[in-house]
């Protein structure tokens, strides 16, 4: 199967800075992947060169199967974007808008633009520049979704949108798009979001993607160890493997996110390494615990470069 | 949707939003038109003639440049191509139609409406029907140029704020550094201070505007357009920053052998220290007679220059200014009227003359002229017209008349003691370039003839100069308004003599003759003068 979205080497420079680092990036058909990093990561550039918003320093990218390049109008037609503070023309009132852009797409569907027009409440005769940035964030997911588009790449998409919305709408929405063989790129802050719908996760840190693979694949990959010491201080028998992430110490009792090499082998490698613990709890890691301890990871070793400069 | 119905989809969605600024548009381009074609503006208002002098120099073609730079500005940055968020570029329009949407709105809102306008004003200046076509070719590539300026701008910056910083900084530097670049250049007076024809220039600024906003479309990358077009940008800006000399039209056709005077002598009658440069600079005032000139036509040096030859070997050439940049008058000719008999103060009716210039020469060519020595040769083209009676007008205020784009017109009519004083309008259109040169009355001489007694009596220019050009509908060609009043020479009859014939009857019964000097060919001169010197 063709991936819908295939990257490799993809560099990016602001000047001096490297804001991408040879990214390779492989988003299967129908996937509904999260793009994860903190902030600077340089997510929201990797998302901006994919369609052709920005030109990469170096690398390639091809989406539907086709090179970015040559992409016809057809091609762009099936593909989709909503960014978070994306320009809108705010003269126009979503009636107009979707007047304006439904020639543009041959697959355009007007039953799903008003249906979505009425699930998501939004005033057809205001202007897009008098609505609320939680209604023209709206404004911008319904036409992008109302052609239904094969690809549809989203950045940051729910700033600014009520829970109630999140919850109930959008999670909905995307499904429903993943379930018809859209494949969704999305990008976000709320991660309890992306747990709930991705299918796919990459994580991109500093410039470089350091991981890429299902969500499943990724939970069982990564346990969360909880080590709580018989009162004592915490001590443990040798040097901690590198791939723990995200320790921290609170007293006696330490988390740890590490990766996975069986569940009782790993339990078995915990107790060895604290011999004195009370209890070991082991159990899945969360998308949370994992962005969490890769980001920690990611800044500690960015803050030692630091140091060693 | 095809890429000619995209274009289509776009100039729809732009007209809607920018209807109330496209209707204002219209609006100032239908003033301008309207002025231009004197509908209103033009009839004296109340606060005497000097008000509607300034009235008739009013030009809408400035408003109609702003109001089109302004629907430029925010048609590029309504889709625009320096924003890398801009809306358009994630939907799948094609950059090339987008642009052609825009261009095709500007052209036909900000080129062919307004060139409608003008090409009604030129028909009502009377234009004769063949300069029509060079006249619009100029206006379409001056307005062209300033919207491609405008359009280059508007694509290159990411919001109106910093459209208008670059625009403003970068007018101001040009200004300045234009001015330091011709100071520099016209330092020695071998280039004469004046504006060249702006039709090349703007023709560089339209083309090269849109080809450069056409790569910004493309490429949507402003360092990438800017590193390729900055050299040609920076050559396009210096072809207008730098001076051209004006030089005057020099007739193909050959003179008539039996019309071309050749004893050109050149003397120098005066040398005055330049202010400020008294020592270094010195003015010197030439004078040329051409002795075998006919008196029946009128001879003109065109495009000539002055070579000192020093006692000491050295040489120094200058341009030769006279009435007109690079025209000097060779002699003063004399307006016939066969049938006629000349009366009042200057019964001799001389057309207008006067043969002389002032020319800047260094110290060592003011030393040398003062102690004689000095071999002046003097080269150019030598101007032959011949005077042709255009319209004879009666002598009141409203009379009028056209001739070759120029519309003459009496303004008011006084009885002065010596004979009929006239105050009057001459209009023309003119290439920019042109504008320069001529004032459009120059060639006028003017003679109240009373055809009953058959007496004609000389008009000389009272008070002239008050003079302007302005713009019609678009930029470019300009409607040169002057106004120029002639009379009579005051005469007081000696003892004996009878009283001036010019009375209240003699007023009645006359007429204005307007003459016009028509150029019937040229030929180029070289002559040598030995041994000058200041002589008054």
């Amino acid at each position: 199967m063709i991936p819908a979205i295939e990257a490799s080497g993809l560099t990016h420079r602001y000047g001096r800075h490297a804001a991408l680092r040879g990214v390779d990036l492989e988003v299967p058909e129908g996937a509904l992947y999260a793009l994860l990093g903190p902030n600077g990561a340089g997510k929201t550039t990797l998302l901006r060169i994919l369609l052709g918003l920005l030109r990469p320093t170096a690398g390639r990218v091809a989406l539907l199967g086709k090179e970015l390049r040559f992409l016809r109008r057809t091609d762009r037609a099936t593909i989709g974007y909503v960014a978070e503070g994306q320009r809108l023309p705010g003269w126009m009132t979503l009636d107009l808008l979707e007047r304006y852009l439904a020639p543009l797409y041959p697959t355009w569907d007007f039953a799903l633009a008003s249906e979505l027009r009425s699930r998501f409440r939004l005033p057809v005769r205001r202007k897009l520049k008098s609505m609320s940035r939680g209604e023209r964030m709206k404004a911008a997911l319904l036409v992008a979704l109302a052609p239904r588009p094969r690809l549809l790449i989203m950045d940051e998409p729910f700033t600014g949108m009520d829970a109630l919305v999140k919850d109930e709408l959008v999670r909905g929405l995307l499904e429903s798009v993943a379930g018809e063989g859209c494949t969704v790129l999305l990008c976000s802050h709320d991660i309890g979001e992306l747990e709930a719908l991705a299918d796919w996760a990459g994580f991109l840190d500093a410039g470089r993607l350091i991981l890429s693979e299902p969500m499943d694949v990724l939970r069982a990959r990564f346990k969360r160890v909880e080590v709580m010491m018989n009162g004592g201080p915490f001590v443990a028998v040798e040097e901690l493997p590198p791939d723990w992430l995200s320790v921290e110490r609170a007293g006696g009792r330490a988390t740890f996110l590490i990766p996975d090499h069986g569940a009782s082998s790993t339990e078995e490698e915990v107790r060895r390494r604290f011999a004195g613990a009370a209890r070991v709890e082991v159990r899945e890691a969360s998308l949370r615990e994992v962005f969490v301890g890769l980001a920690r990871e990611g800044l500690g070793r960015d803050g030692a470069q630091e140091e060693d400069r | 949707m095809s890429w000619l119905a995209q274009v289509r989809h776009v100039v729809g969605k732009d007209t809607r939003h920018m209807a109330w600024l496209i209707l204002a548009t219209i609006l100032v381009i239908g003033g301008s038109t309207a002025r231009a074609l004197e509908l209103f503006g033009t009839r004296e208002p109340g606060f005497g003639n000097a008000w509607a002098f300034l009235l008739r120099g009013f030009s809408g073609a400035p408003l109609v440049a702003i109001a089109g730079g302004v629907v430029v500005a925010l048609l590029l940055q309504s889709d625009s191509s320096a924003r890398s968020d801009a809306f358009w570029v994630t939907r799948p329009l094609a950059p090339s139609a987008v642009l052609v949407a825009k261009v095709a709105l500007v052209v036909v809102l900000l080129l062919l409406l307004p060139l409608g306008g003008q090409l009604a004003a030129f028909v009502a200046h009377d234009v004769p029907p063949g300069r029509i076509p060079s006249l619009m070719l100029e206006s379409a590539v001056s307005m062209a140029g300033i919207l491609g300026i405008v359009a280059v701008f508007a694509a290159l910056t990411p919001d109106l704020r910093t459209f208008l910083a670059a625009l403003l900084l970068t007018t101001i530097g040009w200004v300045f550094g234009m001015s330091f670049v011709r100071s520099a250049l016209t330092a020695d007076g071998l280039l004469w201070y004046g504006s060249a024809s702006l039709v090349l220039p703007s023709a560089v600024f339209a083309v090269g505007g849109l080809a450069l906003v056409a790569y910004q479309y493309h490429t949507r990358d402003v360092r990438r357009t800017v590193r390729v077009f900055a050299l040609p940008a920076l050559a396009a800006m210096g072809l207008v920053a730098i001076p051209h000399g004006i030089r005057p039209t020099i007739s193909k056709a050959e003179a008539p052998p039996a019309l071309r005077a050749t004893r050109l002598t050149v003397g120098v009658r005066d040398l005055q220290p330049v202010r400020g440069l008294a020592g270094s600079q010195w003015q010197a005032s030439m004078r040329f007679v051409l002795a075998d000139a006919d008196e029946a036509h009128r001879y003109a040096l065109l495009d000539g220059f002055a070579t000192f030859r020093l006692p000491d070997g050295s040489t120094i050439r200058r341009p030769l200014e006279g009435y007109g940049p690079r025209e000097v008058s060779l002699n003063e000719p004399r307006l016939s009227l066969p049938g006629f008999t000349w009366v009042g103060g200057n019964a001799r009716a001389v057309g207008r003359g006067g043969a002389g210039a002032w020319i800047a020469v260094p110290d060592a060519v003011a030393q040398a002229l003062r102690g004689g020595g000095v071999r002046i040769d003097v080269e150019g083209h030598v101007r032959v017209q011949e005077q042709r009676v255009l319209s004879r007008l009666p002598l009141r205020a409203g009379a009028a008349m056209s001739s070759d784009g120029r519309r003459f017109r009496i303004e008011r009519v006084d009885a002065g003691p010596t004979g009929p004083q006239v105050s009057a309008t001459t209009e023309a259109i003119a290439s920019r370039r042109d504008a320069w040169r001529n004032s459009p009355e120059a060639s006028f001489d003017m003679v109240a003839v009373n055809a009953v007694r058959k007496q004609a009596l000389a008009l000389f220019i009272r008070s002239a100069g008050a003079g302007m050009g302005h713009d019609l509908v678009l930029p470019g060609p300009m409607a040169q308004v002057y106004q120029t009043t002639v009379g009579a020479v005051e005469h007081v009859p000696r003892p004996g003599e009878p009283e001036p014939v010019v009375s209240d009857a003699w007023m009645r019964d006359a007429e204005l003759s307007i003459t016009d000097w028509v150029t019937v060919g040229s030929y180029p001169i070289h002559v040598v003068s030995d041994g000058v010197r200041v002589s008054r």
